[in-house]
């Protein structure tokens, strides 16, 4: 939370953080890629290539989510620092719980908590969108009450 | 032509609004139900039978794809199974566990039975329910997509969120109507590159300076991505 500082906002957080999502969003696209041409791979008649394909998805898929939460966790971090926003630390979970439920799926294969990690993913994302949102209108009264 | 596509997305932002919340509590509730057992048990013997009844409508509307069958509710002249609609399910299974009065079931009864006959025996996995949920979930992510791009992009150009919504309406495509794996990996392929492609605009949105990383639709781009990427992984491995 904010606790009523009348920190304002500054460009050089959002920069910066711009600049880590940027670069790891790069790598995280690269692995994407790489996991749907695993998937596609796993079309083919030949068995081999169709096992190494899915061998690609499936490392490629947790690539995405441990890249992913290493964006968040360091976003978080900053935004945390600047603003103490409670929204980025909430994405960070959901990323956190999404990773445990490819973990499931893959490592552990249990289908239930797969689906139980996964649903509490989603539901801390609406959770942390609320919030994000809540954030958002008070930093802008707060900028208005300035300007008065 | 454009008015009637608003107007049709702000039907879908509507449903959106109210299904989403509630078929969220839904899904929680059952996946951790299905994770802990004794859970189960332990709401079995507080609350006897009931519990079959409460599980059935509690797990019906939102888990249309994980519907989980009732062995305890007695055989009765209304068969649940039959029941075209995941809410009249329900409500059979309350008149055959006794919880509807007499007076109520004497009103209640010959409309299922009229409902009934109207719909065809499922038999196979395309029953009405799949339908049902199939249109269902297509509204719900159809709604997921208004939002998250003709909002996103008319106002901050994060057509990312577009295709992450299309992403999300492939995996449920790949989850609700896929009878081989074949096609369900042919959707999945979809669901995967549209998501990729979304999380593409995104980066190219921060990147030309559309898109604030603070905002809330950032946030959504971002968890879109996720849930586009991971539902894929989950329809392969259901």
């Amino acid at each position: 939370m904010n606790r009523g500082s009348a920190r304002a906002a500054s460009p050089d957080a959002e920069a910066e953080a711009v600049r880590v999502v940027v670069r790891t969003g790069k790598l995280i696209l690269a692995s994407g890629v790489a996991s749907l041409a695993g998937l596609i791979a796993t079309f083919s008649n030949v068995v081999a290539v169709a096992a190494w394909g899915w061998q690609v998805f499936v490392y490629g898929l947790l690539g995405v989510f441990v890249l992913g939460d290493y964006v968040t966790a360091a976003v978080a971090m900053r935004f945390w620092r600047r603003y103490r926003m409670v929204a980025w630390w909430l994405l960070f979970l959901m990323f956190l719980l999404f990773t445990f439920a490819v973990l499931a799926t893959f490592v552990v294969t249990s289908p239930q908590l797969r689906d139980a990690l996964y649903y509490s993913g989603i539901l801390i994302f609406f959770i942390g969108l609320a919030v994000s949102v809540a954030e958002g209108r008070r930093r802008k009264r707060e900028e208005a009450m300035r300007g008065t | 032509m454009l008015d009637a596509i608003l107007l049709v997305a702000q039907f879908a932002e509507v449903f959106l609004m109210i299904v989403n919340p509630v078929t969220l509590v839904i899904a929680v509730a059952q996946a951790i139900m299905q994770a802990v057992p004794a859970l189960r048990s332990i709401l079995e013997s507080v609350f006897g039978r009931a519990i079959d009844t409460w599980y059935q409508f509690v797990f019906a509307p939102g888990g249309l794809i994980y519907s989980t069958p009732v062995p305890s509710v007695p055989a009765t002249a209304l068969r649940t199974d039959l029941m075209p609609f995941p809410s009249l399910k329900a409500m059979v299974n309350f008149i055959n566990l006794g919880i509807v009065s007499p007076t109520m079931q004497a009103f209640v009864l010959p409309v299922l039975q009229t409902l009934q006959s109207l719909f065809p025996a499922p038999g196979d996995f395309i029953s009405w329910v799949a339908y049902g949920s199939a249109i269902s979930m297509f509204f719900y992510r159809f709604g997921v997509a208004y939002v998250a791009g003709y909002k996103a992009f008319d106002e901050y150009g994060a057509s990312g969120l577009l295709f992450g919504g299309f992403a999300l309406l492939m995996s449920t495509f790949a989850r609700t109507m896929a009878y081989d794996s074949y096609t369900k990996k042919t959707f999945t392929g979809f669901a995967m590159g549209f998501s990729i492609t979304g999380f593409g605009a995104f980066i190219i949105s921060l990147i030309k300076g559309k898109l604030k990383l603070s905002s809330p639709v950032a946030w959504a781009t971002f968890g879109v991505f996720a849930m586009g990427m991971i539902s894929s992984a989950l329809v392969l491995s259901s």
